[in-house]
């Protein structure tokens, strides 16, 4: 008897314990109520969680987001209007030093041996006589360089035993002649052309480099050869940023921050142990130097114009933690093995679970896959934020953020379109799109048959109304894209048009390239049918939708396209990397502050794992993205990408769609305070600047307890 | 006793009330859930092949059809006048509304029907040849040497093995790893579950090699062929078909779950499981999108659990005893 | 009895090597990489991404990969691909995330079966006993993740409430109480919706054994003593129907990695389920192997304590 009554009374009263909690939690109109901290605590999502917060080895976008910026500080940053602006480094200026090598044994244009006191005569007469087209004014002084042997390891990739490339270090040293040195005050691309017809052309050909270089591993010489010029030649560009830092700035453990961190930070990206994907934008570094602890010279082997953006992205870390004496202390602490003390580095380093920086927040805590706290850096040396936590959620997918972004658990999320189209019209929440340099494409793999023939990737695009797939797949959350530049940009043209939608114009263009219609309404050309695969990767719900309507537009034309949508990795590994595919979408994220476009569209990047899998190859494309690198011209720049903008989108590699905008909803209670100079405070609506980061004024940003009254 | 192959004739003569068929359909027939499911099962069998036939081969509902205005239309809505004639769905009515490309979710359905009946049925088959295969070798060669181990301690011993892998977590890494496509998902969802179908008819077979019918076949030197296929297997079947009908209902839902982790069949095959999981981002916007797609799942899954559950309590003398 | 144990346990281990190996030459054989190796990151060059990958040892020899993992498996310097942690500590925050979780729904599922199964059998063929033969078959048949979300939609909508996670993000300055029955909120959700299945199976189990128990002749003998019903069922039938159920506990604990995949993905509840799932949508090759290298384990430490269970509880059997 009693056993029954316990049998039914037991799980009753389990219940009951369990389901009351319902009425202890906060619900969203209640969330500070008892927690006024609730107000100073930003809650974000995101759906993948971080990587190595260190910034020497971050290689995504989602860690990049949380420790870029908030933890971390670069020298440079970029403002709302994406102009470059002074953070950790105070002011910077851009000179030249040049070498011309001195070669005795060459004739001057007057007849006279080449020698170096002849050399100096002739230019110091021709930039006296303004024979140097303006570059004369920027020569400072002319040196005489000694020679010198330039002891340098360089990179080859050579087969393994299995076939496979392998990273190769090549230690060589090169036999640097006399040279004389010119210091320049801005840096002159044109200056070797200029001192060309001034010493003639023949004094700039077929340098003798065979006998200058000595290889320790003589048998690579074959692998080293097409670097040889790279590596030394008659005229040499070494253009030279300089930075001053700002003094007075603290890494959040309080030890000072100096010059000493950027060289370190240099040091550490290029270092082969630490694997850094960063290491390819210092390539073109010769040295660092710090002539004292606020000032960091970078002398650059090459012309390289974006030298300056590549620094307004690289977040400086703190040599105190982490240099060689401080590796060896880890190691002394933590009781590694032999083995794992030889594999040390940046990567296995404990830095990475509690990263120190000099940003606005420092690291509080992280469990992976769940979140990552930040709270203010209360001895900050700008003004301070106004949020003392902020956390950033791993969720696993926009239902669980919408979801939790309804309870009150999250402050603010990026909303899918279809989600933020019902935002948009609650009058509780506010919708803010970011504009970031993001674009998503179909590619058509230009080394295959059909896509060789620039009319057929021309019809396929006309047959793709792009414009209503804006309107309803992204509920108008989005621009469209016409080329390789991002539309807040000024590198894109705007005077370029993308193809019409025009599916009687894509048939008659695909006629007009030689294809007719089969029996079964599908094109054809000599007995192939117009077929092939388009593939994406699965998961993401706007490539999918694109996909699915790209199908269905090109078989109404009469084109059999089949679709897949593959997992990422699978995606990436055995399509995207080997090129082995006809046609893809997919989309380009990021670099929207600098024109150069090299690692997409140059030819030379065309081979597997390499970033042009399409095959673009245009001779035009080539010479422009190499100029675009050379330009330190802003002007010239624009001029040349845009340039860039017209020849890509004529040529249509890519069927270039749309820019999907981001739109990010929070609470309505939460508003930009603007301090103003009298103290007063004069709260904002949070909107998008010209930049496109919503997320730009971050550190202004306040909850506030009720619904801010806010001039229209 | 000795029963002959041609048994039946006998059968009938001596007046025995009916066959072991008849039996069951007699039992099964007053467990009203159980037919209940039956029924719903011949209907859906009927609409998923009606359904191949209407969305592939005479296409009158278009699952492919995209129509952008149209887009997250509630069931039994009108299609809008703005439509080209080639898009507008039979009757102008979407009875389960459209998905967020404004496709017609009924002709999706009626697509999916197949292919999701199709995915449970073949993975159940492929669990069951090779349960049957395995279990058969073991049950009967059992105690041939191969080596130094006998033919049914290898065999279990790898049975174990394929036990002792955490089955979806298996399933996952596989269909994660290889290249997406339905026939891998209906293999790796068949060979994960044979293991329950070998032990089985390796029991039976134990214990049907010991029975008088079996020693006299061999006595008669039958081929071994012959009395493993003629005698053994057929009695072996009765509860290897109750599981088997469990099993394609299990496989539907395991169909399911992968859609819903995102590793299940992918386009351009509509199943009911991507169709649900792709309607879940919509739930606050278009509730049917998943509602529909859940309730058939549910459906027919049920059916089949019915099913089963019905044959075996049929095919349980003892409580077909007591039932009655 | 020892010798059975240590015959089984060495066999089990042996068991253990061959799970281990083959489930390495699956993840191999396999394509796709560990995405570290992020090709579509424009700032990586080929050189960089063959470094990486001679780091990580994915060009070695298959019977070398092996080695090294478990070398560094016992050693506990297994890391992680993704993001460099040790591996070990790593299944055990995770362990210690979904052990409530797992504990709550089997207490939910344990208790609730019991009464519900009996009270069938009891009053078997009445409207209640069909009533809830077909909810049960209906629970068993719906997908999980399908009633799970119905819910959610319901939270959300009608009360604003937060179901997703550990606990409510932002409710760290609340008063004790409130926070320690949030997070009893938050599991709440996830082990009811997680405990259907099972009390829809169970219940059916306890049904069908007291239907066997309460035919047997010693409850006829009990009946026809006089003892009124609930005397009869409570204290005769169901202790003997109990038996077979002691054997089910063993056979929970593989349960704990691989059960809760789904509901975990769902309520974004971080513990094994999930650890696992991301660790092969990112090709996290020394997770994978070690977490269905501890699943084994599990499964075969069940099967084991199962079969030692009913040799204690059960006279008539003996282990050898």
């Amino acid at each position: 008897m009693r056993t029954k009554w316990l049998l039914i009374a037991l799980p009753l009263a389990i219940l009951a314990v369990l389901l009351q909690s319902a009425l202890w939690v906060p619900t969203y109109a209640n969330q500070a109520k008892g927690n006024p901290g609730r107000l100073v605590t930003f809650v974000r999502a995101s759906i993948g969680d971080a990587k190595y917060p260190n910034p020497v080895l971050i290689n995504d976008k989602g860690t990049s987001d949380i420790f870029d910026k908030n933890v971390f500080e670069m020298l440079l940053d970029t403002d709302e209007h994406l102009q470059l602006a002074p953070l950790l480094a105070e002011r910077w200026e851009t000179t030249e030093e040049a070498y011309l090598a001195v070669l005795p044994d060459r004739k001057l244009p007057d007849g006279s041996p080449a020698t170096t006191s002849n050399l100096l005569a002739v230019i110091t007469s021709a930039a006296n006589a303004g024979k140097l087209n303006g570059i004369e004014t920027s020569i400072q002084s002319i040196e005489f360089a000694k020679s010198e042997t330039r002891d340098t390891t360089t990179t080859v990739l050579v087969k393994n035993a299995n076939g496979k490339d392998e990273p190769v270090d090549v230690e060589l040293s090169i036999d640097v002649p006399e040279r004389l040195k010119l210091v320049l005050s801005s840096v002159e691309p044109e200056l070797f052309k200029r001192l060309e017809s001034v010493l003639g052309k023949s004094y700039f050909a077929d340098y003798p480099f065979e006998n200058r270089f000595k290889l320790k591993k003589p048998e690579l010489l074959a692998a080293v050869r097409p670097k040889f010029q790279e590596l030394l030649d008659v005229g040499e560009h070494n253009p030279i940023i300089t930075f001053h830092l700002r003094s007075g700035v603290t890494w959040h453990d309080g030890e000072p921050f100096t010059a000493e961190d950027v060289k370190f930070t240099y040091q550490a990206a290029i270092d082969p142990k630490n694997a850094s994907p960063r290491a390819g934008s210092f390539d073109t570094i010769r040295a660092v130097e710090i002539p004292d602890p606020n000032t960091v010279r970078v002398i650059y082997k090459v012309l390289y114009a974006e030298a300056i953006i590549d620094w307004a992205g690289m977040g400086i870390i703190p040599k105190h933690l982490l240099d060689a004496s401080a590796q060896a202390r880890e190691i002394e602490r933590r009781h590694l093995s032999s083995d794992a003390r030889k594999k040390f580095s940046l990567r296995t380093s404990e830095f990475n679970q509690h990263p120190v920086g000099t940003g606005p927040f420092q690291f509080a805590e992280w469990l992976p896959d769940q979140y990552i706290r930040l709270t203010r850096n209360e001895r900050y040396w700008r003004e301070k934020p106004e949020y003392r936590d902020v956390y950033f959620r791993v969720l696993p997918d926009y239902l669980a953020m919408e979801v939790e972004f309804g309870a009150g658990a999250l402050d603010m999320y990026e909303a899918l379109p279809h989600q933020a189209e019902r935002y948009r019209r609650d009058p509780d929440y506010q919708v803010v799109a970011n504009k970031e340099g993001w674009y998503t494409y179909i590619g058509y793999n230009m080394r295959r048959e059909p896509f060789k023939d620039v009319r057929v990737r021309r019809a396929l695009g006309m047959a793709i109304d792009v414009d209503s797939l804006i309107k309803y797949v992204l509920s108008g959350e989005g621009n469209r894209a016409t080329g390789p530049y991002y539309s807040n940009t000024p590198f894109n043209d705007p005077e370029v048009r993308p193809p019409p939608y025009d599916p009687p114009g894509a048939i008659a263009l695909l006629e007009q390239a030689g294809w007719h219609k089969n029996a079964r309404g599908i094109f054809e050309k000599d007995g192939k049918p117009l077929a092939f695969t388009l593939v994406t990767n699965a998961g993401n719900v706007q490539r999918k939708a694109t996909m699915t309507i790209a199908q269905e537009a090109w078989r109404k034309i009469g084109i059999d396209c089949k679709v897949q949508a593959f997992e990422w990795t699978v995606f990436l590994e055995e399509f995207a990397n080997k090129d082995n595919f006809d046609a893809i979408v997919f989309g380009w994220v990021g670099a929207d502050t600098t024109p150069d476009r090299y690692q997409i569209w140059h030819s030379s990047q065309a081979d597997p794992y390499e970033l042009n899998f399409v095959g673009y190859k245009s001779a035009e494309a080539d010479d422009l993205i190499i100029r675009i690198r050379e330009a330190y011209d802003v002007d010239e720049q624009i001029r040349l990408a845009r340039h860039l903008h017209r020849v890509i989108a004529a040529d249509q590699p890519y069927t270039f769609l749309y820019e999907p905008l981001q739109p990010k909803v929070f609470d309505k209670r939460i508003a930009i305070i603007d301090k103003q100079p009298d103290g007063r405070e004069r709260i904002a609506k949070i909107t998008t600047p010209p930049s496109g980061d919503v997320l730009h004024f971050f550190n202004k940003w306040r909850k506030l307890s009720s619904v801010p009254e806010l001039a229209p | 006793m000795t029963t002959p192959p041609a048994s039946t004739s006998r059968a009938e003569e001596l007046g025995a009330a009916e066959t072991p068929f008849q039996q069951v359909w007699r039992s099964l027939r007053k467990d009203r859930l159980a037919m209940a499911g039956l029924y719903v099962l011949l209907g859906l069998i009927a609409l998923a092949l009606v359904g191949k036939l209407l969305t592939e081969w005479w296409v009158v509902f278009d699952p492919a059809t995209v129509r952008l205005p149209d887009k997250l239309r509630p069931p039994m809505s009108h299609a809008s006048a703005a439509l080209a004639a080639d898009q507008v769905p039979p009757f102008g009515t979407y009875f389960f509304g459209t998905d967020e490309l404004g496709r017609n979710v009924f002709a999706r359905m009626l697509q999916g029907s197949f292919v999701s009946l199709s995915v449970g049925i073949v993975a159940v088959s492929i669990s069951l040849s090779v349960g049957i295969l395995i279990g058969g070798l073991a049950g009967f060669y059992g105690k041939r040497k191969f080596g130094f181990v006998s033919v049914d301690a290898l065999l279990m011993r790898v049975t174990d093995v394929a036990l002792c892998f955490p089955t979806f977590f298996l399933i996952l890494t596989v269909v994660a790893l290889l290249p997406p496509s339905i026939y891998n998902i209906m293999i790796v969802i068949g060979m994960t579950s044979w293991m329950g179908t070998a032990r089985f008819v390796r029991a039976e077979f134990l214990s049907l090699r010991e029975r008088d019918f079996v020693t006299a076949a061999q006595a008669l030197g039958l081929p071994e062929w012959r009395i493993i296929f003629r005698h053994m297997v057929p009695n072996a079947m009765a509860p290897v078909l109750v599981s088997a009908t469990i099993d394609v209902a299990y496989a539907i839902l395991t169909e399911s779950a992968l859609s819903f982790l995102g590793f299940g069949v992918r386009p351009p095959f509509a199943t009911w499981g991507n169709i649900l999981a792709d309607g879940r981002g919509y739930i606050f916007d278009a509730p049917w999108l998943f509602a529909i797609p859940g309730t058939a799942i549910l459906l027919v899954v049920l059916a089949f659990n019915l099913v089963g559950e019905g044959l075996r309590d049929a095919m349980n003398p003892r409580l077909r005893k007591r039932a009655s | 009895m020892w010798r059975f144990l240590t015959r089984t346990i060495l066999q089990r281990l042996l068991l253990l090597v061959f799970i281990s190996i083959i489930s390495h030459a699956v993840i191999h054989l396999a394509p796709g990489q560990p995405t570290e190796v992020d090709p579509m990151n424009p700032m990586m060059k080929a050189q960089d991404i063959a470094r990486i990958r001679q780091a990580f040892h994915l060009d070695d020899p298959f019977y070398l990969q092996y080695w090294h993992w478990i070398r560094d498996l016992f050693s506990g310097e297994l890391k992680s691909f993704k993001d460099g942690l040790p591996v070990l500590p790593k299944i055990w925050d995770r362990f210690c995330n979904s052990l409530p979780l797992f504990a709550c729904t089997t207490l939910i599922v344990w208790t609730l079966s019991f009464p519900t199964g009996i009270h069938a059998a009891v009053k078997r063929g009445s409207r209640y006993d069909r009533a809830t033969t077909f909810i049960a078959y209906a629970l068993i048949s719906v997908p999980g993740f399908f009633l799970s979300y119905m819910l959610i939609l319901a939270m959300v909508q009608l009360f604003h409430m937060p179901v997703i996670g550990l606990r409510t993000f932002g409710s760290e300055g609340s008063s004790t109480m409130t926070r320690v029955m949030d997070r009893i909120w938050h599991l709440v959700i996830p082990s009811l919706m997680a405990a259907l299945t099972g009390i829809a199976i169970l219940s059916r189990y306890v049904r069908s054994q007291m239907l066997e128990v309460i035919e047997q002749d010693y409850v006829r003998t009990a009946r026809a003593k006089g003892l009124d019903e609930d005397t009869v069922i409570y204290g005769h039938a169901l202790r003997n129907a109990l038996l077979p159920f002691v054997t089910m506990f063993g056979f929970l604990l593989p349960g704990l990695i691989s059960g809760s995949v789904i509901f975990e993905q769902i309520f974004a509840w971080p513990g094994l389920g999930m650890l696992g799932y991301e660790a092969i949508l990112s090709r996290d090759f020394p997770m994978i192997l070690t977490l269905n290298f501890i699943a084994a384990v599990l499964t075969l430490v069940g099967i084991l304590s199962s079969d030692i269970l009913y040799a204690l509880v059960d006279p008539r059997i003996r282990l050898e």
